[in-house]
């Protein structure tokens, strides 16, 4: 019977331990996600239709542009770089699919083709333009929020030049099959967050080139006397910044069901708050994009909140702003709090 | 090194290679390829009209980019100044209606030193990176001005403003001189006094800022209370010159304010340039933007040339270090 | 063993920007031999070593392993040709698990491609059952003491499964325990039949185990002996380049009954617990014990970096709470930081402003830099610690090491302080400027100034100091007074060795 409940003991102490661990590792993201269940209780709360056909939709419609923006992000920040030309790539892809969806149509025989190849063209130049940014900062080593500033410029003047205006013309099938429901139930958005959480995420955080994109932000130094190549991964990740940003374009077309080159500026610094809200620091090797979920869905549902309460479109702004510093700050009060049990003890 | 002359005498053959090759004098050099290329462009550029009016223009640039120089050299970033430069120019044109344009132009310093010392409380107590911080600042001053002007700015400039602007003062326009002026305070400051010195040292290494009995705290509120403060001068400025305050009006500022700080060879990092090589790139900036309405290239052009100038720039100042000695 | 060299480097330069690190070097090592490198700080030693690990790129020579010319272009690249190498500074990411640090870059895969976290954990203990260690490999290095961690480095090194195993200075931390453990496995490692090359000051460890060694000195090879057949002097004497002198000046020896700091209890955490100290006016007080048990934290303490928990400080009979560097320097305290290079000086600004930098507000006047009062301050500093520099707007990043340092010591004496902490002031100094700092130690000591100093150095320790606290696990486990100073008395009380 001792064996047995020492056993027991010794396993509820592992557990403990893991459970510590974990917790230590992943504190601000599990902030975060208090905050987001917080965010929602209110959201369902106000919204009575919530739990009809409707509500999951809208909540996962607003927000999955600005999730997918997110992970580019998080993976540039994971570095302790940062991309701020996010919103540009996004407005750039955006722009293209708006106004080559429907020609590609004529050109390859039929919608269907049309739209694959238009997503195939609209990725291609996503991966591109972050491949662009990638060999700028590896090659003439400088720093990402100076070049990611520039090349930003060069993407927006490009989509500029390729849809001077907001327009362009979308198949409706194109924008019900991910901004409407597969099989008449499921919001495609929400099924399209699954994808890049559980296929291309967590494949990703556990694969070598994850490990590697830890240690760099852990310490570039360390990573490089350790055999990493610190190049390659640092290429890797912007070129996928890309990518996953035309990801968003494509996803934003669908929602707006046109292109618009000027309209996507706020996603780079909504998906930069987001990743900050989720618990990974800007200075790097920590944190993750499960954490920048939260994020995105918390900057995402205060707004519809907003919008449901009536609070005036002068005023969300503002109160955003104010969100944002008060769930980082969250973080300090923490370890305040922690300091002073310290001291105390 | 044996005595105070043989000191003077070597420190001043360094300091004019220093100053000759300084990346500062690179940029007013491109400052002047650039004009002439303008000029080149278009013959009527080469009027002392036209300089004077390039400089105006810079001005208002020059002067946001005054806070974002103090800003970046401590390492850090302002991305409010475009709102805080909104709200200024909108509390302005509004109070003046009611209660003055001298009350006016005291609310609005007192705004702008205030927007900024939040700024700085929140960076450093609440230990909120400046990007974040700033970003979400901003977002509450887009707020505060729509919700201030109930989304139309009322009231027009007093006319003491608009002479400010727009006339000039012994064959120079008064805003060259204010420009001129405000620039002499920074300089001397970052150059001349103890504050100067504690702002390369916090940009620098804040670690050795800290162990050296600085207080880095108080220095990083006092540079974000001064941005803050620059940005609504410049948007008394901009007020004074169009006359009138609208919403937006500080949009195609922001970038510019950082682009004009690195180009001018601030690195983004801190701890390196000064506000000398700013004021060449603000002025660059605003060259740039004549040359591309010359070549009547579209918004699209423009956007392009402006960020392949900005890498150009950032390549040829080279700086990064290899990770493989 | 094989009689060929298994690495033979000749020829080997380098040269960073005018400093001359490694001027035609050459090494032989063979299979299945300890092969120890000495040399001062700056003799090219640790150049060579990164030479070896792909992390400098040499300007020429060739290096052979296994009778095969290779070029090694990156650390991934040693690391594939079988050469692995523990550094003083870790190369571990704090936020990362043992296990996860130690795998890094060659973690092992899945069927799928991925990570295989299991086996990885499986691997990390079976690694660390072949090598004696105990720690947790689920823990976050960061949670680690020092010590464990200089482990864990070690594992990382020999999980690469390499041929040729460099250990440059990896035992500061260590205890003795630990030591036994890491020499258990060199003889292991030497019987299979690797290499290992192994950097270190202390001669004791060396006797335990090095087979050959080879001396550098100014950049260049001098020579390759046996161990054990040559003297001590005349190991010395190849390392310095003459004969072993007095270079500690002598103690004056008499000393002011004022106690200028007493310390009570005072306790930061887990990091510093119970420190009792006082400290007379003029005294210079030794900190030593092994890295890492709670010296550089007690100099923190005294300077406000390091938060304190518990306990009273005194300065000169005055009660004083020290919240912070700037409370601390208004006290009469300044502190010369460990590493000049990332704590003490800005690299990139002038001498002048880093003299000044400490002493910013005593020469203005409405903020305004006097500027001629801070001439005259530099000068006399540069006169007084004899700094060579060609003039005061040097940028410091261009100053030789031991000339950093002097600068980074005059911006804390500016200050004026009554009290000067001094953390490893002479790490990786060359020889002569060591005698210069020595004896400006007692020129301040003899003028009043009360001088903690830290160091890792015992030779420095029982040359310089009045008296010796000897730290073990955050606590003073012994006060040597002037008669006790000597090596053997600091190493067992550091150890806990009655």
């Amino acid at each position: 019977m001792r064996r047995l409940e020492s056993l027991r003991g010794k396993r509820m102490a592992v557990k403990r331990k893991k459970t510590t661990i974990f917790i230590r590792r992943n504190r601000d993201t599990l902030i975060a996600y208090g905050i987001m269940l917080v965010v929602l209780v209110l959201f369902a709360a106000n919204q009575n239709d919530f739990f009809t056909r409707y509500g999951p939709q809208s909540i996962f419609n607003q927000m999955i542009t600005l999730a997918i923006a997110a992970l580019a992000q998080t993976l540039v920040v994971l570095t302790s770089g940062i991309d701020l030309s996010v919103g540009a790539m996004i407005g750039l892809t955006n722009s293209i699919a708006a106004t080559i969806m429907d020609p590609m149509a004529q050109f390859a025989g039929g919608k269907l083709a049309g739209v694959l190849l238009t997503m195939v063209i609209v990725l291609a130049t996503g991966a591109l333009a972050g491949f662009l940014n990638g060999l700028i900062i590896v090659f003439f080593r400088l720093q990402p929020i100076i070049v990611t500033l520039a090349t930003a410029s060069v993407f927006t003047g490009i989509a500029l030049y390729i849809r001077p205006t907001p327009g362009g013309k979308v198949p409706y099938e194109y924008t019900q099959f991910f901004a409407g429901r597969l099989f008449g139930y499921i919001p495609s958005s929400a099924v399209v967050l699954a994808f890049f959480i559980f296929a291309v995420w967590i494949p990703l955080r556990r694969s070598r080139l994850g490990q590697s994109i830890y240690a760099i932000g852990g310490g570039e130094y360390s990573a490089f006397v350790t055999g990493i190549d610190v190049n390659r991964t640092k290429l890797w990740v912007y070129t996928l910044s890309g990518l996953f940003s035309a990801c968003a374009g494509l996803l934003l077309t669908a929602q707006t069901a046109s292109g618009d080159p000027l309209g996507s500026e706020l996603f780079t610094l909504n998906s930069i708050a987001a990743v900050v809200l989720g618990g990974t620091a800007l200075t790097g090797g920590k944190g993750g994009y499960v954490g920048s979920v939260a994020g995105a869905v918390i900057l995402s549902l205060v707004l519809g909140l907003l919008i449901f309460w009536g609070v005036p479109s002068f005023y969300q702004n503002g109160v955003q702003g104010i969100i944002l510093i008060l769930a980082l700050s969250v973080g300090v009060l923490q370890k305040l709090w922690k300091k002073r049990k310290a001291i105390t003890d | 090194m044996k005595n105070r002359d043989a000191n003077q005498s070597s420190v001043f053959m360094s300091r004019l290679k220093a100053i000759l090759g300084a990346p500062v004098a690179k940029v007013y050099l491109m400052m002047l390829l650039l004009y002439v290329a303008s000029g080149l462009l278009e013959p009527n550029y080469f009027s002392y009209g036209h300089i004077m009016q390039l400089l105006v223009m810079a001005s208002f640039l020059g002067i946001l980019a005054m806070g974002q120089t103090l800003v970046i050299l401590t390492g850090g970033i302002d991305l409010s100044v475009s709102y805080a430069l909104n709200l200024g120019a909108v509390i302005m044109t509004q109070m003046t209606i009611e209660q003055g344009s001298l009350a006016a132009v005291v609310t609005v310093i007192i705004v702008g030193l205030l927007i900024g010392t939040l700024n700085g409380l929140g960076i450093t107590y609440l230990n909120i990176h400046p990007l974040v911080m700033t970003l979400a600042m901003s977002s509450i001053l887009k707020s505060v001005t729509y919700v201030y002007t109930g989304g139309t700015p009322k009231g027009t400039a007093p006319d003491w403003l608009r002479t400010i602007a727009t006339e000039s003062f012994l064959g120079v326009k008064i805003a060259i001189w204010v420009w001129l002026a405000l620039s002499v305070f920074v300089i001397v400051l970052l150059t001349k006094t103890t504050i100067g010195r504690k702002i390369y040292a916090i940009g620098n290494n804040n670690t050795v800022s800290l162990l050296s009995g600085i207080k880095n705290n108080r220095v990083l509120v006092l540079v974000y209370a001064l941005s803050g403060l620059f940005a609504v001068l410049s948007g008394l400025m901009i007020t004074g010159f169009s006359g009138l305050s609208y919403l937006g009006m500080g949009d195609i500022y922001l970038l510019p304010s950082i682009a004009a700080v690195v180009i001018g060879g601030t690195s983004i990092l801190g701890g390196r340039g000064g506000y000398t090589g700013t004021i060449a790139g603000a002025v660059i900036i605003y060259v740039l933007m004549t040359i591309l309405t010359i070549l009547d290239l579209k918004d699209a052009g423009r956007q392009i040339i402006y960020g392949l100038v900005i890498l150009f720039v950032l390549i040829l100042y080279g700086n990064g270090k290899k990770l493989r000695a | 063993m094989e009689n060929e060299p298994f690495l033979k480097v000749t020829g080997v330069s380098k040269n960073y920007g005018g400093v001359r690190a490694l001027i035609d070097s050459r090494l032989s090592c063979e299979k299945g031999e300890v092969h120890a490198l000495l040399g001062e700080n700056g003799a090219g030693k640790s150049t060579l070593v990164k030479i070896l690990c792909g992390v400098v790129k040499p300007d020429s020579g060739t290096i052979q392993i296994n009778n095969k010319t290779v070029e090694i272009h990156s650390p991934a690249e040693a690391n594939r040709l079988g050469i692995a190498a523990v550094f003083q500074e870790l190369s571990l990411v704090p936020d990362l698990s043992v296990a996860e640090n130690i795998w890094l870059g060659h973690e092992p895969l899945n069927r799928f491609g991925l990570i295989d976290y299991k086996k990885m954990k499986n691997m990390t203990e079976s690694l660390f059952e072949k090598l004696g260690l105990e720690i947790d490999p689920d823990l976050l290095v960061r949670d680690l003491p020092l010590a464990q961690q200089q482990l864990v480095e070690i594992a990382k090194a020999l999980s690469k499964d390499p041929e040729i195993i460099i250990l440059d200075e990896a035992t500061s931390a260590l205890g003795a325990q630990e030591i036994d453990l890491l020499f258990a496995l060199i003889k292991r490692l030497t019987k299979e039949g690797k290499t290992v090359i192994f950097i270190s000051h202390r001669m004791d460890e060396l006797d335990q185990i090095a087979d050959r060694a080879t001396v550098f000195r100014d950049a260049r090879y001098i020579t390759t002996f046996k161990w054990g057949s040559v003297t001590s002097e005349q190991i010395v004497n190849w390392i310095a380049g003459r004969d072993l002198e007095e270079t500690y000046p002598k103690k004056s020896g008499s000393k002011s009954p004022e106690i200028a700091l007493e310390i009570r209890r005072l306790s930061s955490g887990r990091v510093l617990r119970n420190i009792d100290l006082e400290v007379r006016k003029g005294e210079i007080l030794g900190l030593a014990g092994l890295q890492g048990h709670g010296q550089s934290e007690f100099l923190k303490a005294l300077f406000g970096v390091q938060p304190v928990t518990r306990g009273e400080i005194k300065i000169f009979g005055k009660k004083t709470e020290i919240k912070s560097p700037v409370s601390a320097i208004a006290a009469g305290i300044a502190y010369v930081p460990e590493d000049r290079k990332t704590e003490g000086l800005l690299l990139t600004r002038s001498v002048r402003e880093n003299l000044s930098l400490m002493t910013l507000d005593r020469r203005q006047v409405w903020s305004l830099i006097r500027s001629k009062a801070e001439t005259g301050d530099c000068l006399k500093s540069v006169e007084m610690l004899n700094i060579k520099t060609p003039h005061l707007e040097q940028a410091v990043e261009h100053l030789s090491g031991g000339n950093q340092q002097k600068v980074a010591i005059a911006k804390a004496i500016l200050t004026q302080a009554k009290i000067l902490l001094l953390a490893n002031p002479t790490r990786g100094i060359d020889v002569g400027t060591k005698t210069e700092i020595y004896q400006l130690m007692h020129d301040l000591a003899d003028q009043g100034i009360t001088i903690l100093f830290y160091s890792t150095e015992l030779p420095e320790l029982v040359g310089v100091c009045d008296r010796v606290a000897v730290f073990k696990q955050g606590e003073i486990s012994a006060i040597l007074t002037e008669e006790e100073i000597n090596e053997s008395n600091i190493i067992n009380a550091a150890l806990g060795i009655a």
